[in-house]
C-alpha cells in the first residue's frame, strides 16, 4: 500500500505550489480585509476534492489500475491507499481551514471545519466508488450532479453558521457537529464497496 | 522450475471477441513469443495470466504457485504518469514490489541512460519503455511478461532491449513471455512461438522446429495447381508467379520432388495462415 500511497502523493504534489499560492493570497486577504473566511474555506474544500478525484484521471490515462492489479494484492492495496490518501487530504484541509479562520481573527472556526470535513467525507464516500466503477472520465457526469447537491448542502451549512453568528444565542444543531463522524462512517462503508468493485472489475 | 507459466484451456468471452481454448506453457529458462495480428487476443491472454482480466473458463498457473510476486510486467504503454520524475517512479515502486532493490534500479537507470531527475513526459517512447523494463527488472522477477514492449521503437532501441532480455535469461529460473506483431524481433530471441489468430492458437511449438517443418514455395501457377491443397496453408497468386506456405516440408518433398522450398520466416507463417483462413 505504501507504494500506491506515495504515487498518489507524488501526483498531487505537482499542485502543491499552486495550492500554497492560493493559501498565501487567502491568508493575506483574511488578515488585511474583512472578507468572510468561510468563502476561502469552500475553496479549500474544492481543492481537497479535486486532489483526490483528479487521481482517477491519471489512473485512466496511464492504465494504471490494470498495471497495479498485476502486483501481488495490488487491487486491494490501490483502494486502501486511495482511501488513506483521502483521509490525509481531509486532515490537511481541516488544518488549512482552521489556520485561515485564525488569520481572519474569527477564532478556530471548528464548527465550520466540521461541516466542510463532513461534506468532504460524504462526497468522497459517494464519488470514490462511482469513480472506481465508471472510471475517471465517465464518472464526471455523476460528479456534476454531486457537486450541485453538495453546493446546496454547503450553502445550507453556511446559512446556519451565519444565523448562529448573527443571533449568538443559537447553537448549531448536534447533527452538524456529528457530520464528520457520519461522513467517516459513510467513507468506511464506501471503502468496502470500492474494494468489492475493484476486486470484481475487469481492468 | 519446470514451467514458469501455464495457461490451460483458457477462454475469455467478450461477446464480440472470444479467446478460445488457449493452452500455452512456458518452460523455465526459455522465451516464448506470442505472435498474432492486432486484435488476435495476445493482450487478452496476457491479462488473463496476470489476473487483470478474469477468464471465462480454463485456468492459469504462475511460477508453480508462487503467483504474481515473481512476475515483472511491462505493458505496451508506459504506466507511469507524465508529471512524475524518474526517481519518484523508483521511490514508489520500492513500496509496491517486495523484492525491490534500489541499487539495481539505479544500475538500470545508468545502463539505459535514464536521467533520474527528468520527468516521464520528457522521455522519448523508447526511454519510457526502458523505464518500464528497468522497473520490471529491479524487483528481481523470475518471469518477465512483455506485452508489445518493442512496438513503436526504432531498430536500435529494439535491439538494445532484446539484448537485455537475453541477458535476463541467465539461468533456468528465469523465463520470458513476450507478445509482439513484429515477428523479426521474436525470431531473434524466442525459443518457442505461439501464433494466435482470431482468439485461437493456430500454430505453437519450438521456433526452430516450426521453421524447419514449414516451407515457402515459389513457383508458377501450373506448378502450384499440382500441389495437394492439404499441404498448402495459404497462397499468394500473381501474374508472374505464385508463393505458398507448405505445412509439411518432408511430405511435400515426397509429393513434389521437382519443386524446392525456401525456409519461411515467422512473418510468413502469420501472413499465409491469415490468407489461408480468408480463402
Amino acid at each position: 500500500m505504501k507504494g500506491f500511497l506515495k504515487r498518489d502523493y507524488y501526483l498531487m504534489s505537482g499542485n502543491l505550489k499552486f495550492y500554497a499560492l492560493f493559501m498565501a493570497c487567502f491568508g493575506i486577504l483574511a488578515v488585511f480585509t474583512d472578507f468572510n473566511t468561510s468563502f476561502f474555506a469552500l475553496y479549500v474544500l474544492l481543492f481537497g476534492i479535486s486532489s483526490v478525484l483528479g487521481l482517477f484521471s491519471y489512473d485512466d490515462f496511464n492504465h494504471w489500475t490494470a498495471y497495479g492489479s498485476a502486483v501481488p494484492s495490488g487491487r486491494m492495496a490501490m483502494v486502501d491507499a486511495r482511501y488513506l490518501f483521502t483521509l490525509l487530504v481531509a486532515v490537511g484541509m481541516t488544518v488549512m481551514q482552521i489556520l485561515l479562520g485564525l488569520l481572519g481573527g474569527e477564532g478556530a472556526q471548528l464548527s465550520m471545519a466540521a461541516v466542510y470535513g463532513g461534506v468532504f467525507f460524504l462526497y468522497a464516500a459517494i464519488a470514490l466508488p462511482v469513480s472506481y466503477h465508471f472510471g475517471g472520465a465517465k464518472s464526471r457526469t455523476v460528479m456534476i450532479v454531486l457537486v450541485a447537491l453538495m453546493a446546496g448542502v454547503v450553502g445550507m451549512g453556511g446559512s446556519i453558521l451565519n444565523i448562529a453568528s448573527a443571533t449568538r444565542g443559537l447553537r448549531l444543531p448536534p447533527m452538524t457537529s456529528l457530520l464528520p463522524l457520519v461522513g467517516l462512517a459513510a467513507l468506511a462503508l464506501s471503502w468496502r464497496v470500492s474494494l468489492g468493485i475493484v476486486g470484481r472489475k475487469e481492468l | 522450475m519446470e514451467y514458469a507459466a501455464k495457461l490451460d484451456h483458457l477462454t475469455k468471452d467478450f461477446g464480440s471477441f472470444k479467446l478460445d481454448d488457449v493452452s500455452i506453457s512456458i518452460p523455465g529458462g526459455t522465451i516464448l513469443g506470442l505472435i498474432g495480428e492486432n486484435g488476435a487476443g495476445k493482450s487478452t491472454a496476457i491479462k488473463c495470466l496476470l489476473g487483470i482480466l478474469k477468464p471465462t473458463g480454463g485456468s492459469v498457473e504462475l511460477l508453480e504457485g508462487e503467483g504474481l510476486a515473481g512476475v515483472g510486467y511491462v505493458p505496451d504503454e508506459c504506466p507511469f504518469s507524465d508529471q512524475l520524475r524518474v526517481k519518484q517512479v523508483g521511490s514508489f515502486c520500492a513500496g509496491m514490489f517486495s523484492g525491490w532493490e534500489d541499487a539495481l534500479f539505479t544500475h538500470y537507470l545508468e545502463k539505459f541512460e535514464l536521467p533520474a531527475q527528468k520527468k516521464v513526459k520528457e522521455l522519448s517512447r523508447g526511454m519510457k519503455m526502458k523505464l518500464s523494463i528497468a522497473v520490471a527488472l529491479s524487483h528481481k522477477p523470475k518471469l518477465l511478461v512483455l506485452d508489445e514492449a518493442t512496438s513503436g521503437l526504432d531498430p536500435v532501441v529494439r535491439d538494445e532491449i532484446l539484448d537485455e532480455f537475453l541477458s535476463f535469461l541467465s539461468d533456468e529460473d528465469h523465463a520470458i513471455l513476450i507478445s509482439s506483431h513484429i515477428t523479426s524481433d521474436l525470431e531473434k530471441i524466442c525459443d518457442y512461438v505461439t501464433y494466435l489468430h482470431k482468439g485461437r492458437v493456430t500454430i505453437s511449438g519450438a521456433k526452430d522446429e516450426l521453421l524447419s517443418k514449414y516451407g515457402k514455395l515459389s513457383c508458377s501457377k501450373a506448378d502450384l495447381a499440382q500441389v495437394d491443397p492439404a499441404l498448402i496453408v495459404g497462397k499468394r497468386e500473381g501474374d508472374y508467379g505464385c508463393q505458398a506456405l507448405i505445412n509439411d516440408r518432408e511430405e511435400f518433398r515426397r509429393a513434389c520432388p521437382d519443386l524446392s522450398l525456401d525456409p519461411p520466416t515467422l512473418e510468413d507463417l502469420m501472413i499465409y495462415t491469415t490468407r489461408g483462413d480468408r480463402t
